[in-house]
């Protein structure tokens, strides 16, 4: 019976009492608090969807595309700066739906964070791939159809990560948003955002025909 | 040896929920600094000495690079040391970015501890509690990971015997291999999990962890302490001037115990190693 409710429990009555209470209690730091609860609410009813509704196919299919983008990133690290993650989850968003991207960019994030380890970073982390592989759910019609709006999208996806990473750090220093902070933590980050960029967009274009013809092979011989 | 994985991931979970909780929000620096103690003592206790030597050393080059570069972004802070292109370099601003190293290196020390406790296993029992689908999802990307790695090193071996010398075009094909591979294998997956009647009944999960006595201790202890450290909490604010409550028996009683709540870790492996060797030596 507790098992049954303890989600919503945690959603309605854990997430806010904890954002109230730390507010209150420590002014000075109440940006990070509410960041942090906003950042693990956000991906609470996606996982509770997922719970709800989702055939074996699916859920299979979602374990396989994590994996893939996991593994991709060892397999990929010989090669510098070649990151295929964000890649990974447009990829996931584009085919298999919004919620399905949202949740293997989620996912992403944790079972990476297993060999790298875990930090106060990752629902962060979850919370930024997976906002990526949501909107690429949404746009999937144009993304598929034109070549041109998916590096729109890569550079977009790249540059949104970066951003989103920066906010959380300067929200982590100062516990209120320091615009010049933000600035500075943009600028020392360029060149790592650039790579994401880069990689994005090799990725994708790489990528996304590769899949095509998979995942249309596997409508056609199993009727998805 | 690390006896605190023997409790209840979810009574684990929750202790360094509550540390992390006071260290990154009461931005205290007496707590910070008693805090990263005991997260170092455990660390020195259950890993080896050499990793943790490495991240401390990491740690103070953090430490001394906030610090210096806080003034650059904050100029409040009433005692003015000196100026940098019509810049303020502040006291104030100087121990805010002291005491700001300290509280992101305590949080990196106190999730290395984390990391040493929770592996995959307690991650994948707790997602069981709000979702055992997910669960399912988490454990068998786990699996999948190490295999897809696997198969493909074989291709891409392969691959280059056969004289498929350009690297980054073998890299994709041998990738391409492996997304063909898994995502059909994926397909002929879940059909034998639904034949064997998969989703027919909703989804239990099973898990070898139970909720004991020594739990139920663990959790009253943990949350008294947490809740006396947060009634009895003194406040540091920066600027304009360095202040902080006084010294007295209610702020006393507030640093104590969250210095209790910060050295259980290490005090209940000092214990439990303590009674290791007392038993060996009975034998």
């Amino acid at each position: 019976m507790v098992r049954k409710y303890i989600k919503y429990i945690f959603v309605f009555l854990i997430i806010p009492a904890l954002i109230v209470f730390g507010a209150l209690l420590y002014p000075q730091r109440s940006f990070i608090i509410v960041s942090i609860a906003v950042v693990i609410t956000a991906c609470v009813p996606f996982f509770i969807s997922f719970e709800k509704n989702s055939s074996t196919r699916r859920l299979v299919m979602l374990a396989v595309m994590t994996a893939l983008s996991v593994a991709g990133r060892f397999i990929f690290a010989p090669i510098p700066f070649f990151k295929p993650v964000t890649a990974m989850v447009v990829i996931a968003g584009m085919y298999f739906g919004s919620e399905f991207g949202f949740l293997t960019g989620a996912l992403s994030a944790i079972i990476s964070n297993f060999y790298f380890g875990q930090g106060a970073w990752t629902p962060f982390q979850m919370f930024s791939w997976g906002i990526i592989g949501f909107i690429a759910g949404l746009l999937s019609n144009p993304l598929i159809k034109s070549k041109i709006i998916l590096i729109i999208y890569g550079v977009f996806a790249g540059i949104a990560y970066s951003l989103m990473m920066d906010v959380w750090t300067v929200l982590w220093m100062d516990g209120s948003f320091n615009f010049p902070r933000f600035i500075a933590a943009i600028v020392t980050a360029l060149p790592v955002t650039a790579q994401y960029i880069i990689s994005n967009v090799v990725f994708l274009l790489i990528l996304t025909p590769l899949f095509k013809k998979k995942i249309e092979r596997l409508k056609f011989k199993y009727g998805l | 040896m690390n006896t605190l994985k023997n409790f209840n991931p979810v009574v684990l979970l929750l202790y360094f929920v509550y540390v992390l909780f006071i260290s990154i929000f009461s931005f205290n620096p007496i707590l910070l600094a008693s805090g990263m103690l005991g997260a170092v003592l455990y660390c020195l206790v259950v890993s080896d000495k050499r990793s943790v030597i490495k991240s401390l050393s990491a740690c103070i080059v953090i430490l001394l690079a906030v610090t210096v570069t806080n003034p650059l972004f904050s100029h409040n802070g009433k005692t003015v040391l000196f100026f940098i292109n019509d810049n303020r370099v502040t006291l104030e601003s100087l121990i805010y970015g002291a005491v700001l190293g300290l509280c992101i290196t305590e949080v990196i020390i106190w999730f290395k501890c984390f990391n040493l406790v929770f592996d995959s296993e307690r991650f994948i029992f707790l997602f069981g509690k709000i979702s055992p689908k997910l669960a399912l999802v988490l454990s068998m990307t786990l699996r999948f990971v190490p295999s897809f790695i696997k198969s493909f090193r074989e291709i891409n071996r392969t691959q280059k015997l056969i004289g498929n010398s350009r690297r980054l075009k073998r890299y994709l094909n041998s990738f391409s291999a492996v997304v063909t591979q898994s995502m059909e294998n994926s397909i002929i997956t879940s059909d034998s999990m639904n034949s064997r009647g998969y989703g027919a009944k909703k989804r239990t999960f099973y898990s070898r962890f139970r909720f004991t006595l020594s739990d139920a201790l663990f959790l009253i202890i943990s949350t008294t302490l947490l809740a006396l450290s947060v009634i009895f909490k003194s406040d540091f604010t920066y600027y304009p001037g360095f202040t902080f409550s006084e010294i007295n028996a209610v702020s006393v009683t507030g640093y104590l115990s969250f210095i209790v709540l910060a050295f259980i870790p290490f005090i209940y492996e000092l214990k439990e190693g303590i009674r290791w060797k007392y038993l060996i030596s009975k034998i």
